[in-house]
């Protein structure tokens, strides 16, 4: 049996697969599947899954363009991740998205190798932990690849006050993992107030 | 409207202007790709000339959009060309974004929209 590793600010209850039974049921949900390689042909299938999925939730906020637009930089972002740091391009990535009374979670899940993911969720556990706005600053400063948690999941962090966690899940035999990403954001960052 | 009628982005900036106006939506693949796209810009801080980048048309711009931005604020802090960025306060990545350029490059000036 694997044994997930969690890293970041979240209890590491955040999975693209199933939310526990005694959990918090959501008011709403919403998920999508998509193959990597079809975003890198379309890269503008993003943007459009994003701006979709913020419009599903944002007619449940006060100022729908507001929340809208808040909603879609945010699930760009994690779409974005998803494609870039899939190791299988031909292997579907996820995206669920529940909304709570008080707040949204936003959960990507895509496969990548082992080593990326180890670095990846290390980064993410500095995230939760750092002054934002300095690792803002130094992100701009260092080359534009170097590895681990991207620019924008630092400015989700830093814009948005998300919480961000990470749940690295070996697949046996196959020397890929699981990374399970989940950012959860105040329903008040949504709509601004 | 055609569903795929809608304009993406654009870069206008003509010739001998001093401002750059950004417009659209702008989630480009990689901080790369925006190389093409904000070389008219870049052109212009590299003059020397005070500039002045107009992006309160940019209704999204994802974070590799970001790091080019911040790459050019970057090159305006190293020639010491006078920047100005006009955004619209009502677009929330804008207020938050430029809020943190200033901080990496206090010569910057934000005008509202």
């Amino acid at each position: 049996m694997t044994t997930p590793r969690l890293f970041g600010s979240l209890p590491g209850n955040g999975s693209a697969s199933s939310h526990g039974a005694d959990a918090e049921r959501p008011l709403s949900e919403l998920s999508l599947s998509f193959v990597p390689l079809a975003v890198v042909a379309e890269w503008t299938r993003c943007s459009e899954a994003a701006d979709f999925v913020a419009r599903y939730f944002a007619h449940d906020f006060g100022d729908r363009e507001l929340a809208g637009n808040v909603l879609s930089t945010v699930v760009n972002e994690l779409l974005e991740n998803a494609v870039k740091f899939s190791s299988d391009k031909t292997v579907p990535a996820r995206l669920i998205v529940r909304e709570y009374a008080e707040r949204m979670s936003i959960v990507s899940r895509n496969v990548t190798s082992p080593r990326q993911a180890a670095a990846f969720g290390d980064a993410v556990a500095r995230l939760a932990h750092g002054d934002p706005e300095q690792m803002f600053a130094d992100r701009i400063a260092s080359p534009p690849e170097t590895g681990g948690a991207g620019i924008g999941l630092i400015m989700l962090r830093k814009d948005y006050g998300a919480k961000v966690g990470v749940r690295v899940t070996p697949a046996d035999g196959e020397g890929t993992a699981i990374v399970d990403v989940e950012v959860e954001i105040d329903n008040r960052e949504v709509e601004g107030t | 409207m055609s569903l795929f009628e809608r304009e993406q982005y654009s870069v206008e900036c003509a010739a001998g202007s001093d401002v750059a106006v950004l417009r659209g939506v702008m989630r480009l693949a990689s901080p790369s790709a925006y190389d093409a796209v904000f070389a008219p810009v870049r052109t212009l801080i590299e003059s020397g000339r005070a500039s002045t980048v107009d992006m309160s048309g940019v209704s999204f711009m994802n974070s590799s959009g970001i790091r080019a931005l911040a790459s050019l604020v970057l090159l305006a802090k190293e020639k010491s060309t006078p920047l100005q960025m006009v955004a619209n306060d009502g677009i929330p990545w804008q207020k938050k974004t430029l809020a943190s350029l200033r901080a990496i490059s206090p010569g910057l000036t934000i005008a509202s929209r």
